[in-house]
This record gives C-alpha cells, sequence and structure tokens, in this order.
C-alpha cells in the first residue's frame, strides 16, 4: 500500500485514526499495532514472517540485557567491592555474548538477502574468467519491505539497552509496536525507542492540532512527491535510461531535475510519514533540516537522511574509533607520523569505513561503492586541506562569515551533490563515465525531453516554492504556527489551493508514469 | 583536576584558531562538527589517559569547554 495510494490517504488513514480516537485509551496501543501489521501485510503479503520474528529476536535479547542488568544492581549492595568487580565483569561478558548474538542475527538475515546476491555475481563473475569449471550460483531474493529500516532501527535498539541508554520493552507487542510502525517501516526516519515508544504505547488524547498539523504536512507532501517528483521523473528517465543519446545541457538538466526529484520525492514522504504519526499525536524524528543550505558536503549529509547518518555515527563510526584496533592504529599514527596524525589517521579511516557503509547501504553493487568513495574524497580533502587554508590564509576565518562566501561555499556544494546526484542515478560505472565524458559534448536537440513548456514551468514554480520554504525554515520562521494562527479564510484559502495544486498539476493519468519512492527500494 | 585552559590548548590544537570562551555553544553552533568531536576524543584520550565510551560520547559531555573538562575530571576519578 503506497503512501500516496487512495486506499492509504481516504480509507485507512482515516478509518484508523476515528478507530483510533473512539476507543478507550487502554485500546489505542492495541489499534497501532493491529494497523501497522493489516498495513505491513497488505504491501508485503507473507513477509510479514519476517518481522514478527525480527521483532522476537529483538524482544528476547532486549530483555535479557535487563534482565542481567538488574541481577548486577540487586546483587552490588550485598558484594565487597572486588566481588562487584567480579560481577561486573561476568555481566558484561553476558552481556557483550547477548548483543553481539542478537546483532548477529538480524544482521545475518539482512546482509544475506541484500548483499549476498551481489557478491556471488562479483565471485562467480571471477571464476568465469579463470580456467577450470568452478562456478557459483547467483540467488536472487525478494526483499522484506522495510529490511534496512526496520534491521537498524531493530540493532539500535539492542545497542541502547546495552548501553543503559534505555530500558528494554517488558513485552513482545511493545516492540513490535515499535519496529512495525506502518509510518516508518518503509522509507524510515530511523526512530529511537526512547523518542517514540512513549506516545505509541501510551497515546496521547487526540488533539486538534496534531490532526490539522499533521493533515497539513500530508497534502504538502503530497504536492511535493505528485506536482515536482513525479513529473521531473519524466525527463530523467529518459536522460538516465537512454544516456547514449544525450549530451551536455541535457545532462545537466537531467541531473539538476533528479536532485529536484530525489528531494521533493524523499522530503515528500517523509512529510506524509511524519505527518501522518503526526495525528496520532506521535513524533518522528526529522530527515531533513534545509540540506541546500549546506556549506560542506559533511554538513549536507548532516542535513540530508540525518537519522541513517545520526544512526552510523551512533553505531558505527563513534564506536570504531574507540575500538581497540582502532586504538593501536591511533598509536602506530602517533609513534610514525606524529600526534596531529595520530589523532587524525584513525577518524579519517572510520570515517572511510562509514563513507562505504553509506554507499553501499543505498544498494548492493559498485556504483554504490564508487557513491560513497565519491564523498569521502571531498570531505577528506576538505579535512587535509583545512588547516592548510587556515595556516596560510588566516583572514579566511573572517571571510567565512561574508554573505558572499557564504553563497559561494554553497553554491560549491551544491555542485559537488549533483556530482553525487549524477552517480547515484546512473545505470552503472560505464553510464557514469560516458555521461561525465558527454557533458564535454554540446547538446542540439530540444532541452524539452518529455516535458513540455508548462512542465518546466510547473518545476520552476515548484522548486521556487521548496527553496521559499526552506528559507523560511531556516530562518527559523515557524511556517505552520503562523498558518494556524491566520484568519479562518485565509487559513483554508490556503489548505484549499494546496489541495487544488495536486489536483490541478499532480503528474498522474495517461501521459505520466509515477515513480515508486526511491528510499522503499532499500 | 584539570583546568578549563588545558583543553584549550588541545582544542587549538585539534582545530587551529579555535578559542571559544568556556561556556560557548561548540555543537550545535558547528564550531566542532563530529569528525572533529572525535580528533578532540583521540587526543583527550591520549593526552589525560582516559577512556571515553560510547557512552560518554552525548552532547552534554562536549558542547561547552566546561562540559569536556567535567567529563575528564569525571573519568580521571572513575
Amino acid at each position: 500500500m503506497s503512501y500516496t495510494s487512495f486506499g492509504y490517504l481516504f480509507l485507512f488513514l482515516p478509518l484508523v485514526w476515528l478507530l483510533w480516537a473512539v476507543l478507550p485509551r487502554r485500546a489505542r496501543p492495541a489499534v497501532l499495532l493491529a494497523a501497522s501489521l493489516f498495513f505491513y501485510w497488505m504491501s508485503a503479503g507473507r513477509y510479514i514472517l519476517w518481522i514478527l520474528a525480527a521483532a522476537g529476536v529483538t524482544w528476547l535479547v532486549g530483555l535479557i540485557l535487563g534482565r542481567v542488568d538488574d541481577l548486577l544492581t540487586t546483587a552490588r549492595a550485598e558484594l565487597s567491592p572486588p566481588g562487584r568487580k567480579a560481577m561486573k565483569k561476568q555481566a558484561g561478558a553476558v552481556k557483550r555474548l547477548a548483543v553481539g548474538g542478537g546483532a548477529a542475527i538480524l544482521l545475518g538475515v539482512f546482509l544475506w538477502l541484500k548483499y549476498w546476491p551481489f557478491a556471488a555475481r562479483s565471485i562467480a563473475a571471477v571464476l568465469d574468467r579463470l580456467p577450470g569449471a568452478l562456478s557459483l550460483a547467483v540467488p536472487s531474493y525478494v526483499l522484506p519491505l522495510g529490511l534496512s529500516f526496520v534491521t537498524l532501527m531493530a540493532v539500535g535498539y539492542l545497542v541502547d539497552v546495552y548501553r543503559g541508554t534505555c530500558r528494554p520493552a517488558q513485552h513482545y507487542w511493545q516492540v513490535l509496536s515499535f519496529l512495525c510502525f506502518w509510518p516508518h517501516v518503509v522509507e524510515g526516519p530511523f526512530d529511537r525507542w526512547n523518542a517514540v515508544s512513549g506516545p505509541l504505547l501510551d497515546p496521547p488524547r487526540p488533539a486538534y492540532t496534531n490532526l490539522t498539523f499533521g493533515v497539513q504536512r500530508i497534502v504538502w507532501g503530497l504536492a511535493k512527491k505528485m506536482v515536482i517528483a513525479d513529473r521531473a521523473n519524466m525527463y530523467v528517465k529518459a536522460v538516465f535510461d537512454d544516456y547514449t543519446q544525450y549530451s551536455g545541457m541535457a545532462v545537466v538538466v537531467g541531473t539538476l531535475l533528479y536532485t529536484l526529484q530525489l528531494y521533493a520525492e524523499f522530503s515528500g514522504c517523509m512529510d506524509i510519514v511524519l505527518g501522518s504519526a503526526q495525528c496520532f499525536g506521535i513524533p518522528l524524528a526529522e530527515n531533513f533540516r534545509q540540506p541546500f543550505f549546506s556549506r560542506t558536503v559533511g554538513e549536507f549529509w548532516r542535513r540530508w537522511h540525518m537519522t541513517l547518518g545520526a544512526w552510523l555515527r551512533e553505531y558505527l563510526f563513534q564506536p570504531l574509533i574507540l575500538s581497540a584496533p582502532w586504538k593501536t592504529l591511533g598509536k602506530f599514527c602517533r609513534s610514525h607520523f606524529g600526534a596531529a596524525m595520530g589523532r587524525s589517521l584513525p577518524v579519517w579511516a572510520a570515517l572511510g569505513v562509514t563513507w562505504v557503509a553509506i554507499g553501499w547501504w543505498h544498494g548492493a553493487g559498485w556504483l554504490y561503492l564508487v557513491y560513497g568513495l565519491y564523498y569521502f574524497f571531498w570531505q577528506l580533502l576538505g579535512e587535509i586541506f583545512e588547516p592548510v587554508w587556515t595556516g596560510r590564509f588566516p583572514r579566511i576565518t573572517a571571510l567565512r562569515q561574508r554573505w558572499w562566501y557564504r553563497l559561494f561555499q554553497r553554491l560549491r556544494t551544491f555542485a559537488l551533490v549533483l556530482g553525487g546526484m549524477l552517480i547515484f542515478r546512473a545505470n552503472g560505472t560505464r553510464a557514469v563515465i560516458a555521461m561525465v565524458k558527454s557533458l564535454a559534448v554540446p547538446y542540439t536537440g530540444s532541452l524539452l525531453i518529455q516535458l513540455d513548456a508548462r512542465d518546466m514551468v510547473v518545476l520552476a514554480v515548484g522548486a521556487a516554492a521548496l527553496l521559499a520554504v526552506d528559507l523560511l525554515h531556516e530562518r527559523g520562521v515557524p511556517i505552520r504556527q503562523r498558518l494556524a494562527a491566520a484568519p479562518l479564510p485565509l487559513r483554508w484559502a490556503v489548505y484549499i489551493a494546496g489541495v487544488l495544486a495536486i489536483l490541478i498539476f499532480g503528474a498522474y493519468g495517461d501521459n505520466y508514469d509515477p515513480a515508486g519512492f526511491i528510499y522503499a527500494q532499500f | 583536576m584539570h583546568t578549563n585552559e588545558e583543553i584549550l590548548k588541545i582544542l587549538a590544537e585539534v582545530k587551529p584558531g579555535l578559542a571559544p570562551a568556556p561556556d560557548t555553544e561548540l555543537i550545535k553552533s558547528g564550531l566542532l562538527d563530529s569528525v572533529e568531536v572525535m580528533q578532540l576524543v583521540m587526543a583527550l584520550g591520549e593526552e589525560f589517559d582516559i577512556e571515553i565510551t560510547p557512552t560518554d560520547l552525548r552532547e552534554e559531555n562536549f558542547h561547552t569547554v566546561a562540559a569536556i573538562c567535567a567529563l575528564v575530571n569525571r573519568l580521571e576519578e572513575e
């Protein structure tokens, strides 16, 4: 069931909300769980068994971790200091075993289903070139809906319980409610147990503000998806799928429109899912913070798909740097290259691993490795040259406060992001090379590819509207609160204009080929 | 007990030119990003021979020079 489908918007969501609102408070968590399971079953059928099992493993391991902590707390009061120390050590070992086992099961299934076909394909390609009769069958799996999102949220929960930053859920249905909650199961965001479990398991009263703000956000998300993303997709699909026919400006416009498409689509989807959850008073994590106002590539990724970045920072990048092998690497670098390199090289190595993970999270293929390494290269370059810049040109710190220098930094970052977008959308590494080369070849055909002048005007106005809204958010203007405070006729005029814009300018019907949500494939 | 001045000296090594007041916000203001925080963690571990764990990597422990100093003193006592 797609978030933009008639069934979701006009049947599922209103009916679940009505049921949730009219039933007694203690029945509301059950309504949300039943709705989530129904949504998952409608979208993924028998793969519901996977999410039921994943929730079971997560709940059980969490329970073990919590039990060990409780035993430790009880026993501490009765033991002498050496005894306490010994028991803490034993408890630590049991907890590490439990969290390691749980994570291995969850990640094992994830890695097997998502990456083994790619690994097998790569190994088979090597075997084909070797003499002998060795060969390897390449499997093909259908991925359960939300495999990446649910797995990482479950592992995050286990690590949080292990670290003692959250208490484990006592009941299976609580973990299941968290993991399969329909607004975040398809495309995220990666939510944290501590932030969501309260209102999910003990729902607040239905509130007019939550409902209206939620619906506003859903309408805004739909407008982004249907007016901008699905329209831009026509152009993008033609240029990227048939890239040998296009060059120069056509490739530039195609890449620009793909950037617009992906932003409108992914942030639009987040508006729909966050708006859906807000109707029920559940605040999901924000995934975007005006990414195109970033002044560096690193900052871009702290504003784009923020919950993925946060997850990888907290559960991969930081633990790697604090791990024993990385400390050994730090000592080695310090003794061989000096103090500055001793603290920088291990961090850059962990950064490289994290970028590879970001690349491969987006897809199992060499192209996605290139995608991750592309951003790693630019960020590393920035890290290496930053001290050189500030050392050689001390005035640069003051220059960076000037508006024109900030604008230059933003445009530079945008240009680098466009390069990343080209890699991300291209049909393979060969296509990337061919498309980059074709930039030098002038394009003599019409730039109205698959779209007419009217479509281009709609896209330009849509892009300007996105930019204007982002600019207001960047300046801290609370748009929805301002709208809510506006007189009734003005407020409703805006709502009706939003719905009419979708109905009139939305890209649907026979001439359009609406794309599925890109991030739903992960 | 370590002082803010010692932390400032390490901060200046990690990010040349950075000389904030003890209560200047470092994280939300963007003065330190996640890479620089981890370089600082490496430098603190080396300088003071302390073990910083993932649970210590909370924003409130790194958001000002004074908070970093408090963290170092706490970890050293432990």
